[in-house]
């Protein structure tokens, strides 16, 4: 005969090997990987993506840098620096100020009503010193707006060269 | 072996975290297991489990026992009992307070000797026997209630 022990034990241990009880086994197995090391590793391989990564961001940057600046052989540029003292920048200054005031000459004399400021020749060059004059102008805030950049710096000088000389014909139309 | 863990701990996330230790110690000491037949690999799991859940209740806090009479005059219906759910019997363990629990899992359930439980345990013998006694009691009161239904 079946003791109450029997029983109560046949009966309990029947339910051992029914999933009575529900689990979430994701959070046991993640237990279970972290106290092995898992995460240890699934650290160390975050950080092993994370530099490859990095590297090859740093590679495509790197292409990027020598296909644009580097690969195009009309695209060298060549740097001078220097220090400028003080009585040469005040000279740069008067040369600004000079350009200024040959153009206030030539455009008071044209005023007076002079015979040469309407010649189609003339007139033509003045054009001319208009259209450079604004083209500097918007060089200037080119240049305030994206820096010093080397192209908009050697554009810059090569209009003002320009410049120089247009009033140079103007001046030499006049006073002829 | 979660139900087992479970019938000693009484708590969900608890009985979790002692089954993953007792699986770690399984996996780090799966060397030293010698097979010996078949459900021996089931056995050497069992035990490990089961350590590893007295392990936990000892940890805890001191093992809530008392000392009481050791006279009983239970009596059980036995038919009703055997007509009782599974599920039914397992909760009213479940209901018992941990001492009381732990002796009577071990004793009835596991098959252990008073001796045996009191070293588990670290417990005297006799109150591992009247832990039974009283465990027995209060199992007997719950499902009284349950049969009188």
């Amino acid at each position: 005969m079946k003791t109450l022990d029997d029983i109560l034990r046949e009966k309990v241990t029947s339910l051992d090997s029914m999933p009575e009880l529900s689990w979430n086994e994701d959070d046991l197995w993640q237990t279970l990987q972290s106290e092995l090391g898992y995460q240890n590793l699934k650290k160390s391989r975050g950080r092993t993506m994370l530099w490859s990564s990095i590297a090859a961001a740093v590679s495509i940057v790197t292409v990027v840098f020598i296909k644009v600046f580097i690969a195009d052989p009309g695209a060298t540029i060549t740097y001078t620096h220097y220090v400028e003292d003080a009585e040469t920048a005040m000279l740069d200054e008067n040369e600004a100020g000079s350009d200024e005031g040959a153009r206030e000459l030539i455009e008071s004399m044209c005023l007076s009503d002079l015979e040469i400021c309407k010649t189609p020749e003339f007139i033509e060059l003045k054009d001319q010193l208009d259209e450079v004059a604004e083209e500097i102008e918007s060089l200037d805030q080119m240049i305030a707006m994206y820096g010093e950049d080397p192209a908009l710096a050697r554009s810059k000088t090569e209009i003002e060269n320009f410049k120089s000389e247009i009033m140079y014909q103007l001046i030499q139309i006049i006073t002829s | 072996m979660t139900r087992m863990c479970y019938r000693y701990i009484k708590d969900e996330s608890e009985t979790m975290l002692v089954l993953n230790e007792g699986f770690l110690k399984i996996y780090r000491n799966i060397a030293q297991f010698e097979y010996r037949g078949e459900g021996g690999l089931t056995a050497w799991v069992k035990k490990v489990m089961l350590n590893e859940a007295l392990g936990y209740l000892r940890k805890r806090k001191p093992l809530h026992v008392s000392s009481l009479d050791e006279s009983s005059d239970l009596s059980w219906d036995y038919i009703a009992l055997e007509n009782l759910e599974a599920e039914y019997i397992f909760q009213a363990i479940l209901s018992l307070p941990e001492g009381y629990r732990a002796v009577f899992n071990l004793s009835v359930i596991e098959g252990f000797s008073h001796k045996e439980i009191a070293e588990k345990l670290g417990i005297a013998e006799s109150t591992s026997r009247s832990q039974l006694v009283q465990a027995k009691r209060r199992l007997q009161s719950i499902l009284i209630k349950e049969i009188c239904r």
